[in-house]
């Protein structure tokens, strides 16, 4: 459940660290987001490795992909998946991703031939 | 919950879940296995059982035969087998010597192969090229 204000993480390798969530993507007065969803978000802070290599500046706007929540989400089977961060992977405007690489693995509900791209860069869906 | 380097997690208590969540090790909680494992505690007796000797191999007897039976015949076998073999070599070279003494000479000469002129490798450079056709 990410809304306005709340705080990610970031698992690639753009150079942003965390991103703070400003809009919710998908319809009139949508609350919340959840596993897969788009979201609008602006860089808060930066990697401290990789401050002159990062692809993005602090304050930027970019669109994001949500790839973990610790909010449970539930499958048709009845189990459940959840993560121990809520986490984003930095996205341009055409949901091209920014960075080359993805830390972690991303869950399998993001196993369509849209994500083809993330899971590629990714460690496996899980 | 699945952690960020991909590995899940089970835990069943909130204090469990409280204490990983603060990031702390259980390798340094004492109630924890982590912990017990580490400074070997509550092994030795589980350790100590696990000798046991090992039964050498027992003959036993079969419906068919007593064991007297089997053991004899497993003495058996070893002179039975060299008997065998000697009477074996022994009809060869009698047949060998037997068929020398019929023919002579001239059953030896066609029972030889057909041999060929063996050409040392040196001198057949000329004719192998006559031979061949590339």
């Amino acid at each position: 459940m990410i809304q306005q204000q709340t705080i990610l993480k970031v698992s690639d390798n753009s150079g942003a660290k965390t991103v703070r969530c400003i809009r919710v993507l998908g319809g009139f007065r949508k609350k919340y987001a959840k596993l897969g969803d788009n979201i609008i978000v602006s860089v808060q802070q930066l990697r401290n490795k990789s401050k002159k290599t990062s692809k993005v500046k602090k304050g930027e706007v970019y669109k994001a992909l949500i790839i973990r929540t610790k909010v449970p989400h539930k499958k048709k089977d009845g189990s459940q998946i959840w993560f121990g961060e809520n986490s984003v992977v930095l996205v341009n405007k055409q949901e091209n991703p920014v960075s080359t690489r993805i830390i972690g693995p991303l869950p399998k509900l993001l196993k369509k031939k849209k994500f083809q791209k993330f899971i590629s860069m990714s460690s496996g869906l899980i | 919950m699945i952690r960020r380097d991909g590995r899940p997690i089970w835990l069943g208590t909130s204090k469990a879940y409280g204490l990983t969540v603060q990031r702390k090790k259980a390798a340094k909680l004492v109630w924890t296995q982590a912990w017990r494992r580490l400074h070997k505690k509550g092994i030795s007796e589980t350790a100590s059982k696990k000798r046991t000797r090992r039964v050498g191999k027992v003959q036993r007897a079969v419906v068919g035969a007593s064991l007297e039976d089997i053991k004899k015949k497993a003495a058996q076998k070893s002179e039975i087998r060299k008997d065998a073999k000697e009477a074996a070599i022994k009809e060869l070279k009698d047949r060998k010597a037997a068929n020398k003494a019929k023919s002579g000479g001239a059953k030896g000469k066609v029972a030889k192969p057909h041999t060929f002129q063996k050409v040392p490798k040196h001198m057949g450079g000329a004719g192998k090229r006559a031979g061949t056709q590339r």
